[in-house]
């Protein structure tokens, strides 16, 4: 998770608008402590992160196809429609959502080790900086 | 640094270089994900082709949203990485 919550917290800012209800956020994009409170909340517990409505529907899904994939219906596809997401938007995200257990079997299943430098957003801490900028690997 | 051999950035030969060079000039180095994947040179290729694909290719997904799923999915996986 450490790689890609780096990831996130360099996206968060200049895409916040495409993660919150922005008529309801009360300022812009958050920066340096505000941001990385965000990031390590949404690494414990994305449902308490202030998230739009949409966002949610697509993470509720992402969840499902991780944890009970045989248990996924139309209507969970319809459910992510009606949240406005295009069918383009939802065949991306669940090839990402595919790509994502199938790379964490093969990092969990060979022993793979984290990398020394990320930094530990789930547990709370706050850990070093990361030294990269947040390209993936 | 993984339960399988792997190959080093010194003994790596052919595409397994190119590969390695390609990482390093992305990430600054060849990370664990990148290296664990050496025996095989052809679905190391392919694994990061379609990564970024997904990650980084044409999408009505922001970076961001991209992100955020990689994270709730890996933290529901209960996966470090």
């Amino acid at each position: 998770m450490e790689a890609h919550a780096n990831d996130l917290r360099s996206e968060v800012a200049r895409d916040w608008n495409t993660l919150v209800d922005v008529t309801a956020a009360a300022s812009g994009p958050p920066e340096g402590a505000t941001l990385d409170a965000l990031v390590h909340q949404v690494a414990r517990d994305w449902r308490e992160a202030p998230l739009s409505a949409g966002v949610q529907r697509l993470l509720e899904y992402a969840e499902k196809v991780t944890r009970t994939p045989a248990g996924c219906t139309a209507t969970d596809v319809d459910r992510l429609r009606s949240a406005g997401w295009s069918d383009r938007a939802i065949h991306d995200a669940v090839q990402i959502v595919a790509y994502f257990n199938y790379i964490n079997r093969v990092v969990d299943a060979l022993g793979v080790e984290p990398e020394p430098d990320f930094r530990d957003w789930g547990s709370g801490g706050a850990g070093g900086l990361t030294s990269r900028s947040g390209k993936g690997p | 640094m993984a339960w399988i051999q792997t190959i080093s950035d010194e003994q790596a030969e052919g595409l397994l270089k190119a590969q390695y060079d390609a990482a390093v000039r992305r990430a600054g180095r060849v990370f664990n994900i990148v290296r664990v994947m050496s025996l095989n040179p052809a679905a190391l290729r392919d694994s990061i082709a379609i990564y970024r694909t997904f990650m980084y290719g044409d999408s009505p997904l922001s970076r961001a949203q991209r992100e955020l799923l990689a994270v709730v999915v890996s933290g529901a996986n209960g996966c470090h990485y």
